[in-house]
Parts: structure tokens; sequence; C-alpha cells
């Protein structure tokens, strides 16, 4: 006759999963909104007037190539065409001119095909770009990248540091802020913060991909971040040692308009690990096995059997591993 | 010759100045925003026989004689010339100001701006009681033509207000850009035909 196993599966036990421990008073960029209806919405621009090549340059490298760096997002995609509908210009005046006098760079018609960005010349320190990163230069690229976050997803300067995000203002608040060498002022990408705010307003482009390192403060965060929840089949069951006992279950994020697109998200190829021991023992066996969570957005997304060789009763807990954004390790 | 905004500490520098000056529609009230390192951006309003106004807030946009219109950001702010109160404020994260010129009487403030979000996005003309802030749309354009309509200020009267199909390079305008009369007391949009070279209907 064979053993008895019966097994335990602590699922369920805890949620929230997330996001690195909280950092001080950083939080997606506010006054985030969609603006662009489309996921990935093809924003072509032009240049109009007088635009020097070093600054066209610049300017492309922010927009078609650092714009989707640290961008795991459904966010507008910009490039370059001479038939493009938005407008670049480079000018001493802007329509931000009269409102704003310190102003560097300045957006309007955001959230329309024939959005416009001024970028100012004649700014004292100049631009990095043209003149060898002298120091008190402003590096277009960074005004570009911020510009088009203000055609795309907000009109707030932000109030956090540059190091979780591009849309802290630059002069005059505070006055000199984001020029070289001051912290932020060659930006190369997105922030954390930025990313965090694209995704909760145009969602992610992989499930499997990066979460932003941004969501500790938000509404309905977790321990540390998003929080997760999760369903299985059945916690408990019965069977003979030698045989298997298969259960399933969904990871995914916490079901929360607070969460705006991130809302019951599977919580899609994360890596979880599988501890393990004898319900009469108080010691856990660390990662006795593990398994990767599926692709699919809907249903379940791992699925697991489970068996042992010796009879007893045994306990289970599934956790995180340890990637980089969903990391924390929590029991389930 | 008397200075009649007085000086900052710290400034004006080339870097950090006096924003532009603006006059009332009578000429009798003059204002600044001022930013320097060493003090934050205030607002400066000297009115005829008045005392010195100084707001702990900035940009300067409007004046008339009665009420000063500070805008930053998605903001605006409205307050009394005479005692610095705030009378009214307007505006949300949708919100995109082109321009605004009182009428003559200082009663009106006609605005051009957008707001709203996606396909309800939308271009309106209006007018602004300067004391309370209610807001009466005069014409508002959607679709396409929303992001096409400028208002300036700087070209419109008392009975018509100018929009352009694009805005004004300091005072100069691209050929080809169309001219739009609207009537403010019935709101009435007139296009022009060719008003500049090269310009098509």
């Amino acid at each position: 006759m064979k053993s008895i196993v019966r097994m335990i599966l602590l699922i369920g036990l805890a949620v929230g999963a997330s996001l690195p421990p909280p950092a001080s008073a950083h939080t997606p960029v506010e006054g985030a909104q969609r603006r662009y209806t489309a996921d990935y919405a093809s924003l072509s621009f032009r240049y109009v007037g007088t635009v020097p090549t070093w600054l066209r340059t610049a300017v492309e490298l922010a927009v078609e190539t650092q714009w989707l760096t640290s961008n795991n997002s459904r966010a507008p995609r910009f490039h370059q065409s001479t038939s493009g509908l938005g407008s670049v210009m480079y000018d001493t005046t802007s329509e931000c001119a009269d409102s704003e006098p310190d102003w560097i760079g300045c957006t309007r018609r955001w959230g329309f095909p024939d959005w416009k960005v001024w970028i100012r010349s004649g700014i004292i320190g100049g631009h990095c770009e043209n003149n060898n990163n002298a120091t008190g230069c402003y590096r277009a690229s960074r005004i570009m990248l911020h510009e088009a976050e203000h055609v795309t997803l907000t009109t707030s300067e932000s109030s956090q540091g540059s190091a979780n995000s591009n849309m802290g203002a630059c002069p005059p608040v505070p006055p000199g802020h984001c020029k070289n060498p001051n912290s932020g002022w060659n930006s190369s990408s997105w922030k954390e913060c930025d990313q965090a705010a694209f995704q909760l307003k145009y969602g992610l482009q992989s499930l499997s991909g990066q979460y932003a390192d941004c969501f500790d403060h938000i509404a309905d965060h977790g321990t540390t971040g998003l929080a997760t929840v999760q369903t299985v089949t059945s916690s408990t069951g019965t069977t003979c040692a030698g045989m298997s006992l298969t259960r399933s279950g969904r990871i995914s994020t916490k079901s929360t308009s607070n969460y705006g697109l991130l809302s019951n998200l599977g919580v899609a190829g994360r890596l979880i690990r599988i501890d393990r021991k004898l319900s009469s023992s108080s010691t856990w066996t660390t990662n006795w096995s593990s398994f990767t969570t599926g692709t699919n957005q809907t249903g379940n997304n791992w699925t697991r059997s489970f068996s042992e060789t010796v009879g007893g009763i045994y306990n289970y807990r599934i956790r995180f591993a340890g990637r980089p954004v969903l990391r924390t390790a929590r029991r389930f | 010759m008397t200075q009649v905004l007085p000086a900052v500490a710290g400034g004006p520098t080339a870097a950090e100045t006096r924003a532009w000056i603006r006059t009332s529609p009578s000429g009798q009230t003059i204002g600044s925003t001022v930013c320097t390192s060493e003090t934050p951006c205030i607002t400066q309003v000297q009115a005829a026989e008045e005392p010195l106004l100084t707001l702990g807030d900035f940009y300067i946009r409007w004046l008339s004689d009665e009420v000063v219109v500070l805008w930053q950001g998605p903001d605006l702010r409205a307050f009394s010339v005479s005692d610095g109160s705030l009378l009214w404020t307007m505006g949300d994260e949708t919100a995109e100001y082109d321009d605004a010129y009182f009428v003559s009487d200082g009663a009106t403030l006609i605005l051009g701006w957008l707001h709203g979000i996606g396909e309800g996005r939308l271009y309106e003309l209006a007018a602004i009681d300067s004391l309370t802030g209610k807001l009466v749309a005069i014409a508002t354009f959607t679709g396409d033509d929303a992001s096409t309509r400028w208002l300036e200020g700087g070209l419109s009267s008392d009975d018509r207000a100018i929009l352009l199909s694009e805005p004004l390079s300091g005072s100069a305008v691209r050929d080809g850009a169309r001219l739009w009369t609207v009537t403010l007391t019935d709101g009435t949009v007139q296009e022009h035909e060719s008003p500049f070279s090269g310009a098509t209907k």
C-alpha cells in the first residue's frame, strides 16, 4: 500500500508582491492623461523654419531612440518625416514666451496629430550638443524628451527630483535646474516615474516586461509596490506517494481603478519559487522548486504538479523569485 | 523719471528677468512678474492712485485696471488689483491657453483655449466676466479645426476676435496662414480669402 501524501499549498496568505521598497515621495508624474487614443499612436513630425543639423540630431535621438529606452508601454511613437504632421521649431520666441519668460522648451496642441514643440534659440548657456557640453549648457535632447512627454502625457512640471522623472521644471523653478552640471542635465531616457505614468495610462507593451519602479506610493499599493493577487484551483489535496497532484492558478496585479491599465494584469513570465516543509516542521526548505508564469492575460497563468515519494503532510508556499521588478519575496 | 515697478533683491539679471510688462487697456495700470535667484517669482501691479500690489504668484498674463490674470501650467488665477484678493480660477489638466485680451472697458476677458481630451477636445473662444470668472462660449471648434485656431489678442478688437491657423512667430506669420474673424456678439465665424500671400481657402 502506498503512503498517503497530503499537500497544503499555502496560497492566499499574503499578497503584495512588488516593486522595490518605498522611496521618498516619488510617484507617477502628476497630471498624467492618455492624450492619444491609439496604442502606439504614430506621431510624425517635421522641422519648421531653420533648425540646425545638431539640433535635428538631438531631437531625433531623443524621441526616436531615447524615448524607447526604459519604455515598456504603449505610449505614442515619434518619427521624423518631411511630411510630418507635428512640428519642431527652433526660435527665440514661442507660444510660451508670453506666459513663461524663462522658457527653454514649449509645447502646444498636445493631443493632436499636429502638435508643436519649440526649442528656444539663443539661451544663456547654450545647448550642450552645440557647445561641447560647456558648463551651464542645456541638453537639447533632454529638453525634447521633456516636451514630448508634455505632448503625450501631462501638462504638469513634476515636483519630484530628476532622478525619478524628466518632468521636473527647468528654469525658473528653481533657476538653473537641469543645466550642466546640475542633476538631470544629461538624462537620456525615461525615468521610472515617467514610465510609471505612461504604463498606467497607455498600458504595458509586454506583460513579462519591466514594471516601472515608481508605484509604491499610489493608492492601493502593496507592501513595496503594485499589489498582486492570486487564485488557485484548490489549495489542498491528498494523493498517494509517488503520484502527482496538479494545481493551477493565476497571479495578477490587483483589480482596482487606481491601477489604471495595470489593473488585473496577468503577471507574466515571472519566476516563482516554491518552498516546502513538513507540516510538523517549522523550517522551510526554500527554493525547493520553481516555475515560470505563463504569458496569457486572462485565466490561469500557471500550472504545477506536486509529487512526493514519502508519505506525510506537506506545506508549500510560492513567492516571487527576485526578478528586478516583481521582486519582493512574499509568501502566498 | 520714476521707476514705477520697484527693484527686487537679487535681480533681475539677464538670465532671471523681469517678465513682460503688461498694461491695462486704459494704460492706467502696469504690471510685471519678477523672478530672481534671491526672490521667488512675484508679480507687481501698479494702478493709478493705488498702492503697489505685490502678489507672491506668477506669471502675469493679462491686466485690466481692476483685474490681473496670472497663468502657470493649466491654471489661470485672477486677482483684484485693488486689494490682491483672489477673484476666480479656472483650468484643469486638459486646459491649454492660447491668448486672451481684455476688451477696452476691462469688464470682459476674451480667451482662446483648448480643453477636453481625445475626440472631445475642442477649441473655444470664450468671454469671461473679469470680476466673477463666469465663462460664456462664443464659438467652438472641434476635430481638425480645434488644433488650427489660434486667437491673436493683439490683432483683435472689442467687436471681433482674430483667429489664425497657426501662431505668430513674434509678429510674423507664415505665408499660407488662414485667418478668421469671430463676431463677439453672436459668434459668427468668417474665413477671409487669402489674407496672406499664398493662402488658399
